[in-house]
């Protein structure tokens, strides 16, 4: 116990510390830290190495490296499920959804965990009744819905359900985020002679970076898997999304999994690319901190 | 701040765009499946009214009160599993150690993965003839041990609820990863300045400040876990013999399978309560008004 | 911040002009004739190719009309027509599956009736299967190929090897087969029932029908005939009795059919029961087709129904929207007279299908095509899940599973179905 006191003392003085000396202590988490991550990675390496095998080599070798690579496997996955479009479709649909659930969910957080008035947990606690609905419950309601306003199957038909099913969530997590912040915030502000949006948007939204960065990743995985609003809600090839080209690869008695595993594999970049990209802001003060000692 | 003249007109503004579509594309929805709940229709015939009966059949029926068991577990695991080990493995990560950030990348994976990946990969991982867990006993010798994980009624909500918690603890961990940011390095040097431990500054600093993030986590953790559907959906589709049925997916096969929308609406409206009921006690004992 | 701000004006834009450009679509159907057709043909397998041929070619003879695929997964295609069906938008055309899967439709009215042209192929395909597709005399669709469910495939070698030259004909010879076969550590048969389906589909529907003959089911749905009845019983212990011998391999619960099919094809075990939609997979993954063999169902003693019947049932029907009218609905009867045609049929053969119409088969049809074709002949025998409700399928699938797992007897699940009954 004596040496661990001694050690964790001021974390730049431990620093230095480590640098010179690697402590069993810093060991113990890379190998922690390692067995989680083989743990999370395994299924995507199995994916990606499946992703090559040819259909009959799959069914009997689904652990080990490919005998030899298919690469046509890619190629079929982007002709017969008509990947081009789709990717289209789905980056546009998760884009426009995540961005508007963001920064509408953003504003009504501001004003419920920054004001107080006489609605405040009357609204919070509507929205928050949200995220207790299973959605296939709504799926006819919603279609029945969608048809009385004329939505069926048009390219902005998906935007609606995912904005509003994904809200609770966002404005849940936002409003968290933004009652923790220091109470003078504002009050300085509007000594400043800032108005109210002038502080949300120039104060509040940049102070919740991290917070902000989690609900639009949240977001895109959400609207990028989303496959029951998608299936139920659009007949056109033209505008499905992604989730429903993956699941042409499984039919009634055989799969392809081959191609699935490819289809997967390609359906998986850009998400990977956008939590890669706004990662950055989760940890930002991390850096920052580094920066500064 | 209090709400007078200027500011009444701006909080309007502000919550409109957001009450609006969620009132129209969210509620209304739901509404209109809660009228659904009182009413039998196969839905292709008429609809007519039963008033309570889907509920009193419902309440009477085993196989949901089987779910509802099921589902406890389901949530059980989820918070007991992922909250703490997120929380664990946000604490190792927020740290300036190098490499730290491929660590952080691959613990979110599983979230991002499909849920197809993740069935067939885990499945392969139970499976009782040659599957990795299976092998791995028989090389060390405990064979006897060796289960079909997915396949035995005693094992398989246990297998199912190891998976469930791998594929969301990256979730948490970002959540923990953002709330961390906003512990302020001074406190914790002050802290450590005062000769604590790295272990007592993590409980009596780090986790107090973080402690409205960890309820928010949990609350997360049990909305989520009682819709729980798609991954027990592929991958064992509630069975065997309805070892691993929880709510939501008794709800789907009641109403697309065997095309009761009446009653498939009632037990959605049982979650719902199911879910507020659990949600206040939890809240209640982790002292934080939520709702 | 201003970035945020541009990326929300350049989204609006976006948004709007996708909305504009998903309305001129629509403007563009002039005076041809539209019809669009729904179904599960999203696996590339020769069938479905069969299917889609015939619609380009539909559409190209006739200018007229252009027929339009719109292709669902197949397991998500009820859940997809069922929202549909309940917002009452179903499309012009649509595959459905026979007997009580088609019942709610045409309760609903959602269906158009086939009365006025089903003589066309009066000779062509025999009654006793168009009806497959009919409730109350009226016809709902035309079959394209009859569904035999319950086929045994065999190794030829591991049967031989095992001291068997035939396949038995009698269930006691399979058991001592399957005993022999464990003996050699042989896993005698692969079965993938995580979706539940298969023991009763494939196993009950003909263990059953041996057992009681093929009145039973309808009586015990409509009351005249109990599930209590020993004979059905005795047909769910068969079930008991094979996985108490350890007939199958171990993870039977949590693999799927394909799954189990795979495991059979790459001489893991020594036989899958399975239907004729295997015989094309199996065809085409084995390396030597004259090395695999298959057989109906063996003969149970004591049983009073048929040994030659085999349980089957029509598929590929497609129904049309009660809503058509005029120059549509010609439009569609054009359409159907023309898919459920003489080439349909034969391209279909090629392709493994069994069909309902007399087709004749050169040498250039596979052997295992042909004797499975045949055992047709014989009768068919109701399926079970295209017969019972939709609640009592659901009982009997995840009964029949309970009791491979040594959680439900025989005589529980039969109770249990009687009651439903009731």
């Amino acid at each position: 116990m004596e040496t661990t006191v001694k050690t964790s003392t001021g974390s730049q003085i431990e620093r230095r510390k480590s640098r010179k000396k690697p402590g069993w202590k810093r060991l113990m988490i890379y190998i922690v830290l390692i067995l989680f991550a083989i743990v999370n990675a395994y299924p995507i390496i199995w994916m990606v190495i499946n992703s090559f095998k040819s259909e009959s080599e799959f069914a009997v070798n689904q652990f080990g490296f490919p005998r030899e690579f298919v690469l046509e496997n890619y190629q079929n996955a982007w002709e017969i499920a008509n990947f081009g479009v789709l990717f289209k479709n789905s980056i546009f649909i998760c884009v426009a959804a995540t961005v508007i659930t963001v920064l509408i969910g953003a504003l009504a957080s501001y004003f419920l965990s920054r004001f107080s008035f006489k609605m405040n947990k009357f609204i919070y606690t509507f929205f928050i009744f949200g995220m207790l609905i299973p959605i296939h419950a709504t799926l006819v309601p919603m279609f029945i819905l969608m048809r009385n306003l004329g939505l069926l199957n048009t390219p902005i038909t998906l935007l609606f359900p995912y904005i509003a099913f994904h809200l609770p969530i966002t404005i849940f997590i936002l409003t968290s985020f933004m009652k923790a912040f220091p109470k003078d915030i504002e009050e300085s502000a509007i000594m400043d002679g800032c108005g109210i949006f002038r502080i949300f948007w120039s104060i509040v939204l940049p102070m919740s970076r991290p917070a902000l960065a989690t609900v639009v990743i949240l977001n895109f995985i959400y609207n990028w898997n989303e496959f029951s609003f998608a299936l139920v809600l659009i007949n056109d090839p033209a505008f499905q999304t992604l989730p429903l080209g993956l699941a042409n690869f499984a039919g009634q008695f055989t799969t392809n999994y081959g191609a699935q595993m490819a289809g997967l594999t390609m359906s998986l970049i850009p998400i990977i690319a956008i939590y890669l990209m706004l990662e950055k802001e989760i940890v930002k003060g991390m850096t920052a901190g580094a920066v500064k000692g | 701040m209090q709400a007078a003249g200027k500011t009444k007109g701006a909080i309007i503004i502000g919550l409109l765009p957001a009450i609006l579509i969620y009132s129209v594309f969210a509620i209304l929805p739901i509404i209109q499946s809660f009228y659904y709940s009182v009413m039998e229709w196969n839905g292709f015939s008429e609809m007519s009214f039963v008033g309570l009966a889907n509920f009193q059949a419902l309440f009477q029926d085993g196989l949901f009160w089987n779910s509802v068991k099921n589902n406890i577990y389901v949530v059980l695991a989820s918070v007991l599993g992922q909250v703490p080990i997120a929380l664990f493995i946000a604490l190792l990560l927020n740290r300036k150690l190098k490499g730290l950030k491929i660590f952080r990348t691959i613990g979110f994976l599983p979230v991002v993965l499909s849920t197809v990946v993740i069935s067939l990969t885990w499945s392969l991982i139970y499976n009782s003839e040659n599957g990795l867990i299976n092998e791995l006993l028989r090389m060390v010798g405990l064979g006897g041990l060796a289960q079909n994980w997915l396949g035995d009624t005693n094992w398989s909500m246990i297998a199912v609820c190891v998976t469930v918690i791998w594929q969301f603890v990256g979730l948490y961990l970002i959540i923990f990863l953002a709330a961390l940011q906003n512990v302020p390095e001074e406190v914790l040097e002050a802290a450590r300045i005062d000769g604590a431990s790295e272990w007592t500054t993590t409980w009596k600093v780090t986790v107090p400040m973080i402690w409205d993030t960890i309820i928010v986590a949990i609350i997360l953790c049990i909305a989520g876990s009682l819709k729980t559907f798609d991954l027990i959906y592929v991958m064992t589709n509630g069975g065997p013999s309805h070892s691993t049925d929880v709510m939501a997916l008794y709800m789907f096969n009641e109403t697309f399978s065997q095309l009761q929308y009446g009653y498939g609406s009632a037990v959605s409206v049982v979650i719902f309560f199911f879910s507020l009921i659990l949600i206040f006690i939890v809240t209640k004992l982790l002292g934080r008004k939520m709702l | 911040m201003k970035k945020i701000g541009w990326l929300l004006a350049s989204l609006l834009i976006l948004i709007s002009l996708a909305a504009c450009g998903g309305e001129s679509d629509e403007a563009s159907g002039s005076d041809v004739i539209e019809l669009t057709v729904w179904n599960d043909w999203t696996e590339d397998r020769p069938e479905n190719t069969v299917y889609k041929d015939m619609i380009k070619k539909f559409n190209e003879e006739n200018e007229g009309i252009e027929v339009k695929i719109e292709s669902i997964p197949h397991d998500q295609y009820e859940t997809k027509l069922r929202t549909q069906a309940a917002g009452q938008q179903l499309p012009d055309m649509f595959r459905v599956w026979p007997g009580t899967r088609i019942a709610p439709l045409v309760e609903g009215n959602a269906l158009l009736s086939l009365n006025e042209i089903v003589d066309e192929w009066e000779g062509v395909i025999p009654e006793g299967i168009l009806k497959d597709y009919a409730i109350d005399g009226e016809h709902y669709a035309i079959p394209a190929n009859i569904s035999e469910t319950s086929l045994i495939f065999y190794h030829k070698d591991a049967l031989a090897e095992a001291g068997f030259d035939s396949f038995p004909a009698t269930y006691e010879e399979l058991k001592s087969l399957i005993e022999k076969l464990k003996e050699k550590n042989v896993t005698p048969i692969a079965l993938g029932n995580k979706a539940i389906w298969p023991l009763q589909s494939v196993y009950i529907s003909t263990i059953a029908d041996r057992y009681t003959g093929s009145d039973f089911l309808e009586k015990a749905l409509n009351g005249e005939a109990s599930f209590t009845d020993e004979r059905f019983v005795k047909a769910l212990s068969v079930i008991e009795e094979l996985s108490k011998m350890d007939a199958f391999n171990g993870n039977m619960n949590t693999i799927d059919e394909a799954q189990s099919r795979s495991e059979f094809v790459s001489g893991n075990t020594a036989m899958h029961f399975a239907g004729s939609w295997a015989i094309g997979p199996i065809l085409d993954s084995v390396e030597d087709p004259d090395a695999i063999g298959v057989a109906p169902f063996p003969s149970f003693e004591g049983g009073d129904g048929d040994p030659a019947k085999i349980a089957g049932v029509a598929g590929g029907g497609i129904a049309l929207n009660s809503d058509l009218s005029g120059e549509k609905k010609e439009a569609a009867f054009k359409f159907l007279k023309f898919f459920y045609s003489d080439e349909m049929f034969q391209k279909l053969v090629k392709a493994n299908i069994i069909v309902p119409a007399d087709v004749e088969m050169d040498d250039s049809i596979p052997q295992v095509f042909q004797e499975a074709n045949s055992f047709a002949q014989g009768g068919l025998a109701p399926v079970y899940d295209a017969t019972l409700t939709p609640e009592l399928t659901d009982i009997i699938n995840n009964g029949l599973q309970s009791i491979t797992l040594g959680e439900k007897t025989p005589e529980e699940l039969a109770k249990e179905m009687e009651k439903e009954t009731e």
